[in-house]
């Protein structure tokens, strides 16, 4: 007998809900279906009543953990428009910026994935670590998180020397840190059993459904914006691309765990080959007309942005695309012949800004009979 | 591929190409040979995209296929006029259209034909019909915005033939909110009772 069971929408500690309506045969999902929209904010049509700089500071609140990058992406494409460059050390300092996130971003993911499985000290570690990283951030730029540090034509922060210390401090410790945490991940016995084999998607499924960021390269697609269509400063430093061919819960660790270490590596080449020069260019007010798309690389994958001027002062069509987006297809695939137990940490292996697992209703297909479960008795279910 | 080498593949099917950089193109197309275009890069392939941008520019709404070729990114670019709304489905070809295909009938009330499943994604179920988000001049959301409630909101939404001026003449007559909503209450009375 089949049933479905709805999952969602809200989940009052993480931002984003979603709702999920598993159809399961026993323990075993044999179909997926989901329900978007319960944070459509209507940003796109906001971008259209505010002027380019304000459109800056609006694209940094569509995410709270990856604002940086959202404010890059955005900057970079108003830039091609108004026909500004940021100077070489503007450009250098977004991708330091850039490279701080996605470390604190993907350390964030592996304390989610740790709470997941409900091993809770490593979940505390990784938190740990991440705000060392946040201390950084808010040292360079004054927020630890939306750090308006971008504005068009250049930024708002730099690097002076006397927060070099601080960084190679940083960056060396999180090193120490990051290899120990990939050595837990690939060898705790807690870890592997529940991580591998689990929501595998193969590398034609992800291909096919044009799967984006650390979930494709778990599952071997060798694509990273940073290398195929450079942005910031990534031109002009090797980044190299961490796949593993799994597909599972356990690959897509390990490409995080190993792109912290490639972004400590970037980190360190990027404050070394810091430019001279100005930080920031005059933009000006009125954007001529025309188009622009801008493509980057997220922690959690591709993001897009496309604006359009008809030569005011405000976009006339500004449109995102967010990684999210692009995997939820792959989050279905993952997802169907598993077990209800594993719904937790599948999802969450996509790092999607959303997990809506706090209240579970089972419904009886029969007789219309709901059952709501809470997250503990779920949890107990998936220890049973 | 680089920016030539995609306008080589696609070559007989656009009107139009623009070469942006050696990463970034824009190639125009029409309703008869977007399909073409696609499958021809599919075979050769390129299976991602990344989104589709829809614009409404008043007279007709511009879709923008952003297909992503190995690093190269191409807009193709296909211009539908407003009074027949309507594109065929892309999903046969690149099965990641979907949501994106679905956005655009949310949000543009673009008619997607033969799509595998045409529900809503984003709006809510009680949204009204016939009205796209961001379509232009579809709302006063000077309104929308000093609204004090959900209900309201969704009057001003369903509004149908709401016109700017009209609503300027009654923030002027009605000074306070109270007064402008009920004006507005008796307004959409009137024309139900019509």
């Amino acid at each position: 007998m089949s049933f479905v069971v709805p999952v969602g929408p809200q989940h009052p500690a993480l931002e984003e809900p979603e709702h999920f309506r598993f159809t399961v045969e026993g323990e075993e999902i044999v179909d997926v279906d989901f329900r978007l929209g319960y944070m459509h904010r209507g940003i796109e049509k906001a971008f259209e009543e505010k002027s380019f700089p304000r459109a800056l500071y609006l694209a940094e609140r569509i995410c709270g953990i990856c604002s940086g990058i959202h404010s890059i992406a955005c900057v970079e494409a108003v830039e091609e428009l108004a026909g500004v460059e940021a100077p070489r050390r503007a450009r250098f300092l977004r991708t330091v910026l850039a490279e701080l996130e996605r470390v604190h971003s993907h350390l964030l993911w592996a304390g989610i994935a740790a709470h997941e499985i409900g091993f809770m000290t490593l979940f505390h570690l990784t938190w740990r670590d991440r705000e060392h990283v946040l201390d950084v951030l808010e040292m360079l730029t004054g927020n630890r998180v939306n750090y308006a540090a971008n504005k068009i034509g250049g930024v708002r922060f730099d690097v002076e020397p006397k927060h070099l210390g601080k960084i190679s401090n940083v960056l060396d410790d999180l090193e120490e840190d990051a290899l120990r945490y990939m050595d837990v991940f690939t060898s705790d016995r807690t870890i592997t059993a529940r991580c591998e084999g689990e929501g595998v998607l193969s590398k034609g499924e992800a291909l096919r459904l044009a799967t984006v960021g650390p979930t494709a390269r778990a599952s071997g697609v060798d694509e990273d914006m940073r290398r195929d269509d450079p942005f910031a400063a990534y031109g002009e430093i090797d980044v190299d691309v961490k796949t593993a061919e799994g597909g599972d819960v356990l690959a897509n660790a390990e490409v995080r765990l190993s792109e912290i270490l490639e972004s400590i590596n970037i980190l360190r080449n990027a404050v070394e080959q810091l430019p001279e020069g100005p930080l920031s260019v005059d933009a000006p007010k009125k954007i001529p007309e025309g188009q622009a798309t801008n493509r980057v690389e997220a922690p959690r994958g591709e993001l897009l942005y496309h604006f359009k001027s008809d030569g005011g002062e405000k976009p006339s069509r500004g449109k995102v695309r967010t990684p999210t987006m692009a995997n939820i297809p792959a989050i279905i695939e993952k997802l169907k012949g598993e077990t209800i137990a594993e719904i937790p940490i599948v999802v969450a292996s996509i790092d999607p800004c959303f997990c809506c697992t706090e209240r579970v209703q089972i419904v009886d297909k029969n007789t219309g009979k709901t059952q709501t479960l809470t997250k503990k008795e779920l949890r107990e279910m998936r220890e049973e | 591929m680089n920016s030539e080498e995609v306008i080589d593949v696609i070559q007989d099917y656009i009107d139009d190409e623009e070469i942006l950089s050696e990463k970034k193109v824009i190639a125009t197309t029409d309703r008869e040979r977007y399909r073409d275009a696609l499958q021809t890069l599919w075979d050769k392939g390129i299976q991602h995209i990344t989104t589709i941008t829809a614009t409404d520019f008043g007279e007709e709404t511009e879709i923008i296929y952003h297909i992503s070729c190995d690093g190269t990114l191409l807009d193709l670019v296909v211009s539908v006029p407003n009074e027949d709304l309507e594109i065929s489905t892309i999903t046969d070809i690149y099965p990641a259209a979907i949501l994106y295909e679905r956005e655009l009938m949310d949000l543009f009330g673009i008619d997607v034909l033969d799509h595998p499943d045409p529900r809503t994604l984003v709006l809510p179920d009680d949204w009204p019909e016939y009205k796209y988000p961001l379509k232009k001049g579809q709302y006063d959301y000077q309104a929308i915005a000093e609204a004090e409630n959900v209900s309201d909101v969704k009057e001003i939404a369903e509004d149908d033939d709401f016109d700017p001026e009209l609503m300027l003449e009654a923030e002027k007559e009605n000074k306070d909110r109270k007064s402008l909503i009920e004006w507005l209450e008796t307004r959409i009375g009137k024309e139900e009772g019509d």
